[in-house]
């Protein structure tokens, strides 16, 4: 439904840190690719929580909904991640 | 909505699955469609599919030429639903129509210019591949119609201002986004390979198989509406008819 | 706290539960593109790798952080036209479409780099999937910054009444599903390596 301010502003801050650490990590040359890749996807999953919970309130959505939701962000992840390493990094 | 024009509206219902089925018996099986050979497919190998198989594929695309004719009937009967969905002018059902009926001439242009091929299959194989390519252009470049068809009715139904609407707004809100899925096909003619190519994932199976089963879902929910609109008709004319009475 | 936020009735979608098929068509239709392009990208590593270290991260995540601090702004406009603050909802509108604009000005300018340095879709599979994958994401967001204008007309105009109320639901789901998706894009086409 609807969130205080505070929540809202936690959120675009985690928002915000979560994007900064996968450029901190992307870029730096001493995490080897696959790991980093591994960290970037799944921050892309959390901000995605974020953004689910927080911004649009998939708390209260409908038990089908949550799980429309959870999936997508699982396969996703799953499915990146998966191929990154099935192919080489 | 009076009983004659009733049966009429059923028949164009399933007007509507017998297209789906048709021609995706005709073009999709017989035409070897189900799926379509690549674009870069080599033009002697693409001649010799087509003289080995001449005689399923012209009798696949001139029934899938055909199946069209059913597309037209299924867009006039959902027209008269769509007037008593459609608040004030009618506008917006005039577009399905007219988006509808377009919509039916694509197939066909289409599986003429295949059966053109097919017709003649021990031609140069350059000109096999040319009619080819022509087919593929025609049924996914024709797509603009269909989105004036699926978005009017989707528009209209999810206006209908009933308690509960004769369409359910999500099958409505399905249609939209499958009709706007085919803009896809805008940067199709750049790839001969890969998922956005005619026989690729975007541009191939969501845009062909997508409306089909959309359109099952209509046909079945135009099935009922035709009941209910029967019924709203029937209450009407006896709350006429007693209130004369009363005078 | 408790004054602040609503108590939660029985499980609903906000605004119009049929909209919410258009966005699980949507967010499926990308799910497919991401797996298509980790897909291809498995047998081309280093085609995509190469693709990958000419794009500009710089812009990709400014675009995030302009795209996060919208979708941040629209929720806060959400929060304060339910309690019926007509200016402060416009003005936070407002700054979600400013965010928007943005965004696309950036967007379109990284593209402009890349194809000056003759990077087209053509060039490679890469290049292929990062134009049509962004480029479609690109008109989404058009859209929305269109539908965000016309609801923040709306809630300026203040009649309170349902359907405007539902449309900015509506309008306010689709945006945060743009950010949504981009929180993929960004790592997978930018940073994923």
């Amino acid at each position: 439904m609807i969130q205080t301010r505070r929540a809202l502003s936690w959120a675009w801050i985690a928002l915000v840190a979560l994007t900064l650490l996968s450029l901190v990590v992307a870029e730096s040359s001493g995490i080897a690719g696959g790991v980093a890749t591994v960290i970037v996807i799944a921050a892309a999953a959390v901000k995605g929580r974020v953004i689910l919970v927080w911004f649009m309130g998939v708390r209260w959505f409908p038990a089908r909904w949550r799980l429309f939701f959870d999936t997508w962000l699982l396969v996703n992840v799953s499915v990146i991640i998966g191929f990154h390493f099935l192919g080489g990094m | 909505m009076e009983s004659n024009e009733a049966k009429l509206v059923r028949l164009t219902a399933w007007s509507c699955i017998v297209f789906v089925v048709v021609f995706a018996l005709g073009w999709g099986v017989l035409g070897r469609n189900i799926p379509p050979y690549p674009p870069d497919m080599p033009a002697d190998e693409l001649a010799s599919i087509y003289r080995a198989h001449a005689s399923t594929m012209r009798i696949g695309f001139a029934v899938g030429a055909f199946s069209s004719t059913f597309l037209v009937a299924w867009a006039i009967g959902l027209f008269r639903i769509m007037v008593r969905m459609e608040q004030g002018s009618q506008l917006l059902s005039y577009t399905q129509l007219i988006g509808g009926v377009l919509t039916g001439m694509v197939p066909l242009f289409a599986c003429i210019f295949w059966l053109t091929a097919a017709f003649r299959p021990e031609q140069d194989p350059a000109l096999i591949r040319l009619l080819f390519d022509l087919g593929w252009l025609t049924i996914d470049i024709g797509f603009g119609v269909t989105i004036l068809q699926y978005c009017a009715l989707g528009v209209v139904a999810i206006r209908d201002t009933r308690e509960k609407p004769l369409f359910p707004k999500w099958l409505a809100w399905l249609g939209i986004w499958i009709s706007l899925e085919f803009l896809v096909e805008l940067i199709m003619p750049y790839f001969r390979s890969g998922p956005f190519a005619w026989n690729g994932l975007f541009a191939y199976w969501l845009p062909f198989f997508g409306p089909f089963v959309w359109m099952i879902g209509v046909a079945l929910y135009m099935f009922k509406a035709t009941t209910r609109l029967t019924e709203e008709h029937e209450s009407e004319r006896s709350a006429a008819a007693s209130g004369l009475a009363h005078h | 706290m408790g004054a602040d936020r609503l108590a939660p009735r029985p499980p609903s979608l906000p605004g119009d539960a049929g909209f919410w098929t258009f966005i699980a068509a949507d967010a499926t239709l990308f799910a497919l593109l991401f797996f298509q392009f980790s897909l291809d990208r498995s047998s081309h590593v280093a085609v995509f790798g190469a693709g990958q270290r000419a794009l500009l991260v710089p812009l990709g995540a400014v675009n995030t952080l302009v795209l996060v601090t919208s979708s941040f702004l629209l929720a806060s406009g959400i929060r304060t036209a339910h309690r019926r603050d007509v200016r402060r909802a416009t003005w936070l509108i407002a700054g979600t479409v400013l965010l928007g604009v943005v965004f696309a000005v950036v967007k379109i300018t990284e593209y402009w780099i890349e194809l000056a340095s003759g990077h087209t879709l053509s060039t490679s599979s890469f290049f292929m999937y990062y134009f049509v994958i962004t480029g479609i994401h690109l008109l989404h967001l058009i859209v929305g910054v269109i539908a965000l204008v016309i609801i923040g007309v709306r809630v300026r105009r203040g009649s309170g009444a349902r359907q405007d109320r539902l449309l900015l639901e509506c309008g306010a789901s689709y945006w945060h599903l743009i950010d949504l998706l981009w929180m993929f894009i960004f790592p997978l086409l930018y940073l994923a390596r």
